[in-house]
């Protein structure tokens, strides 16, 4: 049986190291969040109960009825759209990040459709004091703590490119979009970080 | 002091020895750094100024009153303001990639270094030798655009073009790409007021001290507005320590951001407001990383509209010589850049504000010849004061004209009794009173009211959530803007849940600001100027008159008044009441001036921001794009995809050698294609099929699990939409492949069909194209491929994977998804990889395949093999091609309903005659067929009605060797065997070709089932 090796999704898009102002602390960190199992989950029809229950009893974890993230251990839930989540584990590795979908479909059973999406989103994870002021430049909600404090998400364009943005605790800010378009959002952001200094860390 | 001394007049040339500088620099006062001198040139000429300088207040300090020439006629013009609203001291800025024509002397910051030059002159700006307009002026009054370059028509191009585009040059844009970086960005907040003035600053010190979100804009470098150009006191305190303490205390409030050189310049759509910053205009370079403007969407709450108000000029003989200047202009270069504008000053006046500006240049060491007030009652306070000032005042007189070469000399007016007079002077303040910047509130419709107390127009009915206050409102004291400005600040912060009653009100002047009406002076002396930046005088609002343009929106496209790049900020009230003089209608009766963005001129590199070159829209790259980047491919974009075209190889002289070469090796071995661009959809639920079974023309409920199917999407109207593939991988889930350029429009529909047409059923989709690396693998030895490159124990025999089946494998332990499918026409499979793994699978293919001559193809090639097996796609695909036109009628179910199949059945879409799929092969078996040639039959004539059809697509064919195409024939079938031209007209091409079956190879269809 063959050995294939994975490339993430930004893999040779992020370079690491100091970009834009060389000065000072940087404004903004950028790592890739490349090893995610990821999974879609579509919620059918009348079962929201069920569906609410079964991520509780499997995973501890609350689903976000409105925009909005929630964790538990390894496994995150982000709010994408009515009825529709995705679903996150950073604790499964290689191949096996396949199994991730297979057990959460067979926990939900019929109360949602549930869909690999493995390596389908390019996420970058923000962390630093310059955070908002780069999502600004990129994207046109309000990212003030009042509006949109730890736990919050929202789906938007950033640059143009379609986006899911949410934050996991205080520290952190996500930001996920098709794969495909990682390398132009992996740029935009590094582009609107420079004047904070930006610095990337191989995820 | 003493006074200045007017340099000496004389022509410009390059070896003049350099002046002393700043002869007409105050001793004191003025808000500038006289302990640092900024170095400039303009026109060459070094001369020195101070921070806190403009271009146009350093220009008068170092005497210089001209400035540049005008639009049409060439005269000389000079600084008539001293901000945002200047019309006439328009410079090109820096040089190179940088130069920057039409930028406002008056907002220009001056910078060690700073390079002006004047605008449109030659060859001198003193000697002007286009100042001959003048002499042609007849030629060039209103509406000389259509009518004086009109005939001959021949003329157009080579005479009247060139001339109208050097006349019409203001400035020359620069020749080479932008260097600089240019950004957008996003703003929220709960209280945006626009203008840092009294009023700006105390509805933002309101709010945010009430604990609201505010964000406050103000266009220049300070705070403060008119606070900095008059000699007042707030609080008992001078003026400037007063917002020393404001702009201290908004600094401190954490909830506030004060944005200076920012200008809001359109209320958008929903009520955003557009804004300009300009980070880095006022440096000589923007700093590493910073960009030169940024262009801000503030999405507001409220907006208190604080932007203060615009000093209208006079219209009168010769009201545009250098030396003309707005009496509040006048006191900005007094007092807040401690310049004096001239020596002997007439002030001519329509109310009390041009008396400030008496006191103020008294104060100043001036002389005053004379005040002309338009009054016949002048108040006893400003006759006290001329009387204390030993000032000459003419009551109820007017200014008749101006004279002077490149500078006012001397100014004729006439007293209530009609004598006139000559009086010398170097400077003349004119003041008809001021128009409140109330743009903002009209950018969404809303119409300004005329108002009758200050002669001006005030905002009308407000947009949502906008106040105003203070000069924007027409209410023109410091007290009052103070007072209005707290007043606003507190009602838009209660209205977004921060409840206050906000500040004290400072003490202020609070005089009343008597006005008559002053607009216009007619039967003066020389032109009189309406519309300074293009040229437009009385006379051409007369003649607009004369020739029945009296609408205002008439007037102003016909004369092009209001149409130059200051959109008219000291033209068209006054343009407006010239024309209400002759209608004799009134103002309000007359019309009314509205103002659309921007407010300011924006430059394109602000909106595109960093979107452009390469970077004008987001790429999509597939998970193999780096492999075929370094396999020799070059792509090609489609959509936003970059997808490989064909990989050229050493020793191939073009792109033909590659995709001839490509194509061969798919039919000959095995060829691997990249189609990771295709829309994928993966549909679920229990009521995925019935959705589907709508949304496709074919039946899809009836497909097996683990069986594909070729679906046809109709438009509504029964066209053909896309087309695709539908695999069914259980009961309750199905994927769907796309067109790559219709992923999103099909994504669409589906969504469509189910939330709007079918909200009932449980099902629901999910664009998963990005999850695949999908490649094809097509070809005689693709079987074999695979069985060297799946994990072991795949069975991919005939009988358990036949063509149209589908299946889960794996590859070194990865699911992976294997469709047998072929859009080549060869035995060919799709491999769908998670995207993780598409550059190893790649590999692993290559290695292994290796031995059976597989070959990775482009979309080249692809194009090659399809056209050769004659199935439709982008060509054909065209939006005016039915199933049936395309030979697939048959899969219209009959059985079930879908969209697009009652119309498709419409008497003109089942018309035998209609144009179907044919192919054509050259008569004489070499010449090229074109894709878009009509087709005639042979001997017809060549005109519309005649046209058979057209070629959809084209191709040389490598199998065949000779050209071959698809094309949609009237009659097609019935054809089959006959002689077709193939006309191009815009190409020349006129071939004769024979119509045959679309399918070239493999007619009977055996390969891809082998």
């Amino acid at each position: 049986m063959a050995d294939l090796a994975m490339r993430t999704p930004l893999a040779g898009h992020l370079k690491a190291g100091r970009h834009g102002r060389a000065e000072g602390t940087p404004g903004l960190h950028v790592t890739e969040r490349g090893h995610l199992a990821t999974a879609a989950i579509a919620l059918r029809a009348g079962q929201q109960a069920a569906l609410a229950a079964a991520l509780r009893d499997g995973f501890g974890l609350d689903l976000p009825q409105r925009p909005g993230c929630a964790g538990s251990g390894a496994v995150e839930l982000v709010w994408n759209g009515p009825g529709q989540w995705l679903a996150l584990d950073s604790a499964r590795e290689g191949i096996g990040r396949f199994g991730f979908a297979r057990e959460l479909a067979a926990r939900l059973g019929a109360a949602a459709s549930v869909t690999d999406l493995t390596g389908a989103r390019a996420v970058l994870r923000l962390t630093g004091p310059a955070v908002r002021d780069t999502l600004a430049k990129l994207l046109p909600v309000d990212l003030h703590e009042s509006v949109f404090p730890a736990g919050a998400a929202t789906l938007t364009l950033a640059s143009h490119i379609g986006v899911t943005l949410w934050r996991p605790d205080e520290a952190a800010w996500d930001i996920a979009c098709y794969r495909s378009f990682g390398e132009s959002l992996a740029h935009a952001v590094v582009e609107a970080a420079a004047e904070f200094g930006c610095e990337v860390t191989a995820g | 002091m003493n006074a200045p001394q007017r340099p000496a007049a004389g022509p410009a040339s390059l070896s003049r020895p350099e002046a002393p500088t700043q002869r007409w620099r105050l001793k004191q006062g003025g808000l500038i750094d006289r302990g640092q001198a900024l170095s400039f040139r303009f026109d060459g000429r070094r001369m020195t100024g101070h921070p806190g300088d403009t271009l146009a207040s350093a220009l008068l300090a170092n005497g210089v009153h001209l400035v540049g020439r005008s639009f049409k006629y060439h005269r000389p013009r000079g600084i008539l303001s001293a901000g945002p609203e200047e019309p006439n001291a328009l410079v090109e800025l820096r040089g190179g990639a940088r130069r920057e024509p039409n930028t406002r002397a008056t907002q220009v910051e001056l910078f060690e270094g700073l390079e002006a030059r004047s605008q449109n002159r030659w060859p001198s700006l003193r000697f002007d030798l286009a100042a001959v307009n003048g002499l042609a002026a007849p030629l060039l009054a209103a509406g000389f655009y259509y009518k004086t370059f009109m005939w001959p028509a021949a003329f157009w191009e080579k005479l009247y073009e060139p001339f109208i585009r050097r006349a019409a040059g203001l400035g020359r844009a620069p020749g080479s790409a932008d260097p600089d970086q240019y950004e957008r960005s996003h703003l929220h907040c709960d209280v945006l007021v626009v203008g840092g003035g009294a009023a700006g600053l105390m509805a933002a010190l309101a709010a945010g001290r009430a604990g609201a979100r505010v964000v406050l804009l103000e266009e220049d470098c300070a705070l403060g507005g008119r606070l900095l150009s008059e000699s007042e006191s707030v609080d008992d305190r001078p003026a400037a320590e007063w917002l020393n303490g404001m702009a201290a205390e908004l600094a401190s409030l954490p909830g506030v951001r004060v944005m200076l050189r920012t200008s809001a310049f359109g209320l958008l759509d929903g009520g955003v407001v557009a804004a300009l910053e300009r980070v880095s205009d006022h440096l000589p370079l923007p700093p590493p990383h910073l960009p030169r403007q940024r262009y801000w969407k503030i999405f507001a709450r409220r907006v208190v509209l604080a932007a203060g108000a615009i000093e209208r000029p006079v219209v009168f003989g010769g009201n545009d010589r250098p030396g003309v200047m707005l009496a509040g202009a006048v006191r900005s270069y007094l007092n807040r850049y401690a310049v004096l504008p001239g020596r002997r000053a007439v002030v001519f006046c329509g109310g009390d504000e041009g008396w400030r500006s008496v006191a103020d240049l008294a104060a100043s060491g001036a002389r005053i010849e004379a005040v002309v007030d338009a009054r016949p009652e002048v108040p006893q306070a400003q006759a006290q004061l001329a009387a204390r000032l030993g000032v000459r005042l003419v009551a109820g007189g007017r200014v008749l004209g101006t004279q002077g070469r490149s500078r006012v000399a001397s100014v004729r007016f006439a007293d209530a009794q009609g004598r006139e007079e000559d009086v010398g002077a170097d400077l003349l303040a004119v003041s008809g009173g001021w128009n409140p910047s109330l743009h903002l509130s009209c950018h969404l419709g809303g119409r300004p009211r005329w108002d009758e107390r200050i002669h001006a127009f005030v905002p009308g009915d407000l947009p949502p959530g906008m106040g105003v206050a203070g000069a924007a409102g027409g209410q023109f004291t410091t007290h009052a803007a103070l007072a209005e400005g707290a007043r606003e600040g507190v009602a838009a912060a209660r209205d977004c849940g921060f409840p206050t009653n906000g500040p004290d009100i400072p003490r202020a002047e609070d005089a009343p600001r008597e006005l008559v009406p002053l607009f216009h002076v007619p039967h003066g002396r020389g032109k009189a100027f309406v519309d300074y930046q293009h040229d437009v005088t009385d006379k051409d609002v007369a003649l607009a008159h004369r020739e029945g343009f009296r609408s205002v929106e008439h007037l102003k496209r016909y004369t092009t008044l209001g149409m130059a790049t200051d959109q008219g900020k000291t033209a068209n009230v006054t343009g407006l009441a010239v024309m209400a003089n002759i209608t004799g209608l009134g103002i309000p009766g007359t019309g009314t001036t509205t103002a659309r963005p921007p407010w300011t001129p924006v430059s394109i590199g602000a909106i595109a921001g960093p979107h452009r070159g390469k970077r004008f829209r987001p790429a999509r790259r597939t998970p193999l794009h780096d492999w075929e980047a370094a396999h020799g491919a070059s792509f090609v974009e489609v959509g936003l995809w970059y997808r490989a075209q064909w990989y050229a190889r050493p020793g191939e002289a073009g792109w033909r050698d590659s995709v001839d070469r490509e194509a061969l090796a798919v039919r000959a071995g095995a060829g691997v294609c990249d189609v990771s661009t295709l829309g994928k959809i993966e549909v679920t639920g229990p009521d995925a099929a019935a959705l589907l079974d709508l949304a496709y023309a074919n039946s899809i409920s009836n497909l097996a699990v683990g069986r594909v199917r070729y679906g046809l999407m109709l438009r509504e109207d029964g066209f053909v939409m896309d087309d695709g593939t539908v695999a069914r991988l259980a009961p309750d889930r199905f994927f769907v492949t796309t067109t790559t350029v219709n992923a999103g429009k099909v994504m669409q529909h589906l969504e469509f069909c189910h939330q709007v047409l079918r909200p009932h059923l449980d099902v629901s989709l999910l664009s998963v194209t990005d999850a695949w690396a999908q490649v094809s693998i097509a070809g005689p030895n693709a079987r074999k491929i695979l069985e060297a490159a799946l994990d072991p124990g795949t069975d991919l025999s005939n009988a358990a994977l036949p063509h149209m089946a589908c299946t889960e494998v794996s590859i070194g332990g990865v699911p992976t998804r294997l469709y047998r499918l072929s859009f080549s026409g060869e035995l060919a499979y799709e491999l769908g990889v998670p995207a993780d793994y598409g550059e190893a699978t790649m590999g692993l293919l290559m290695e292994r395949g290796a031995p059976f001559g597989l070959t990775p193809y482009g979309t080249e090639a692809l194009g090659v093999l399809r056209i050769e097996k004659g199935h439709p796609a982008g060509g054909e695909l065209n939006g005016q091609t039915t199933a049936r036109d395309l030979g697939l009628g048959k899969m219209v179910s009959q059985r079930k309903d879908c969209i697009g199949r009652r119309l498709a059945e419409r008497p003109a879409l089942i018309d035998p005659m209609r144009p179907v799929l044919v192919g054509l092969k050259p008569a004489d078996g070499s010449a090229p067929i074109r894709a878009g040639s009509h087709l005639y039959a042979p001997g017809a004539e060549t005109h519309t009605a005649n046209g058979l059809g057209y070629v959809t697509s084209a191709c040389f064919s490598p199998t065949l060797g000779h050209p071959i195409a698809l094309a949609v024939l009237a009659d097609g079938a019935a054809r089959v065997g006959q002689r077709i031209r193939v006309l191009d007209p815009v190409r020349n091409g006129d071939v004769e070709a024979e119509v045959c079956s679309p399918v070239f190879v493999d007619p009977e269809g055996g390969r891809p089932r082998g």
